[in-house]
C-alpha cells in the first residue's frame, strides 16, 4: 500500500465512523401504521445482511474477501463496522431515545476523535477530550431531566463511553462497548428509578415528522 | 446479433461499475447522506419549532448541527486524501 492509500484508508475509517450518526434518522419516522414495523425490520435486516456477509468473508466464501479499510486483526473476526451496527441496533430497538441518541453520537464522533488525538497529543488528553465531548452530548440530551439526574446521568454516560473506549478485548470491539456501556449503566438506573417510582428520563429530543408527511 | 452485442456491451458496462473499488463507489454516499439527514433535522426544527415558536424542537437543531459539523470534521480530510490519491 502506498502512503497516499494508507492515509486514504485511515480517513475512510474515520469518515465511515462519523457517517454512522445518520442512524438517528430512525427517530424522525413516526411510530404509526406500517412505518413502525418497517423501520424496525430495516434495522434488523440490515444487521443480519452484514452479519451473513461478514461470516462469508471470514470463511473466505466470497471471491474478493478483502474489504478496504479493515484492519489486519479484523481479518479473521467480525469487522468493527458490524459491531457498531449491532450496538446501534440494540440501542434503537430496546433503549429509550434519551439514552440511545448520546450513546450513538458518542460512538460516531468521540471514538474517532479519541483515536486521532491519542496519536497526536497522548492518551491522557485524548481521553479527557473524549470525556468532555461525550459529556456535552449527554448533557444536552438530559438538559430537561429532573434534578439531580440532569447532572448525574451525563457524568455516568460520559464515564461509560470513555471506559468503553479504553477497555480493549480481542473479540469485542470498542465500537460496541462505547455504545453499550453508557446505555446499560443508564438503563439500570432507569429501571431502578422506575421501581422506586421516581421520574428519571428527560423529554424526547427528536420528534417524529407528522405521519402525513412520510 | 445486434441484441447479443448490445447485451455484451451492457454487461461489460455493469461489470465495470461493480469492479470499481467499493471505497470510491461509497465516497458520494459518505459525503452527501449525512448532509441530507442533517438538513432533514433542520427542516423539522425550523418548520415545526422555530416557525411555530415551539422550543421543544431545539433538540432536532442540536442533532442536525452535530451530525453536520461532526461529519464535516472527518469528511474534509477524507476528501483531501481521496483527491490526493486520485492525482497519484
Amino acid at each position: 500500500m502506498i502512503p497516499e492509500e494508507k492515509t486514504f484508508a485511515h480517513w475512510y475509517r474515520r469518515a465511515i465512523h462519523a457517517f454512522s450518526a445518520i442512524f438517528l434518522v430512525y427517530y424522525i419516522f413516526p411510530d404509526v401504521y406500517w412505518i413502525t414495523v418497517t423501520k424496525k425490520c430495516v434495522v434488523v435486516l440490515t444487521v443480519a445482511v452484514f452479519a451473513v456477509f461478514e461470516v462469508m468473508r471470514i470463511r473466505k466464501l466470497i471471491k474478493n474477501h478483502k474489504i478496504f479499510g479493515l484492519r489486519e486483526y479484523e481479518e479473521n473476526r467480525f469487522g468493527s463496522y458490524l459491531y457498531f451496527g449491532i450496538g446501534a441496533a440494540i440501542l434503537l430497538l430496546f433503549f429509550p431515545q434519551q439514552i440511545a441518541i448520546p450513546s450513538i453520537l458518542g460512538a460516531a464522533f468521540v471514538d474517532p476523535a479519541i483515536g486521532e488525538l491519542r496519536s497526536k497529543t497522548g492518551k491522557m488528553t485524548a481521553y479527557t477530550v473524549g470525556f468532555t465531548l461525550s459529556l456535552f452530548f449527554f448533557s444536552f440530551t438530559w438538559l430537561t431531566a429532573p434534578f439531580p439526574f440532569s447532572f448525574i446521568a451525563p457524568v455516568i454516560g460520559a464515564f461509560g463511553a470513555v471506559v468503553g473506549e479504553i477497555k480493549k478485548f480481542r473479540w469485542v470491539d470498542d465500537d460496541l462497548l462505547i455504545q453499550l456501556i453508557p446505555a446499560v449503566l443508564l438503563g439500570i438506573l432507569y429501571l431502578l428509578t422506575g421501581l422506586l417510582g421516581v421520574a428519571f428520563l428527560p423529554s424526547e429530543i427528536i420528534h417524529p415528522l407528522p405521519p402525513w408527511l412520510v | 446479433m445486434v441484441g447479443v452485442n448490445m447485451m455484451r456491451k451492457n454487461s461489460f458496462k455493469l461489470y465495470g461499475l461493480f469492479s470499481l473499488r467499493q471505497e470510491i463507489l461509497l465516497t458520494p454516499v459518505i459525503v452527501f447522506t449525512p448532509l441530507i439527514v442533517s438538513l432533514l433535522f433542520f427542516y423539522n426544527a425550523i418548520y415545526n419549532g422555530f416557525l411555530c415558536g415551539n422550543m421543544m424542537y431545539l433538540g432536532e437543531f442540536f442533532v442536525g448541527a452535530t451530525v453536520m459539523f461532526g461529519n464535516l470534521v472527518f469528511t474534509i480530510p477524507f476528501l483531501k486524501a481521496f483527491f490526493k490519491l486520485r492525482k497519484k
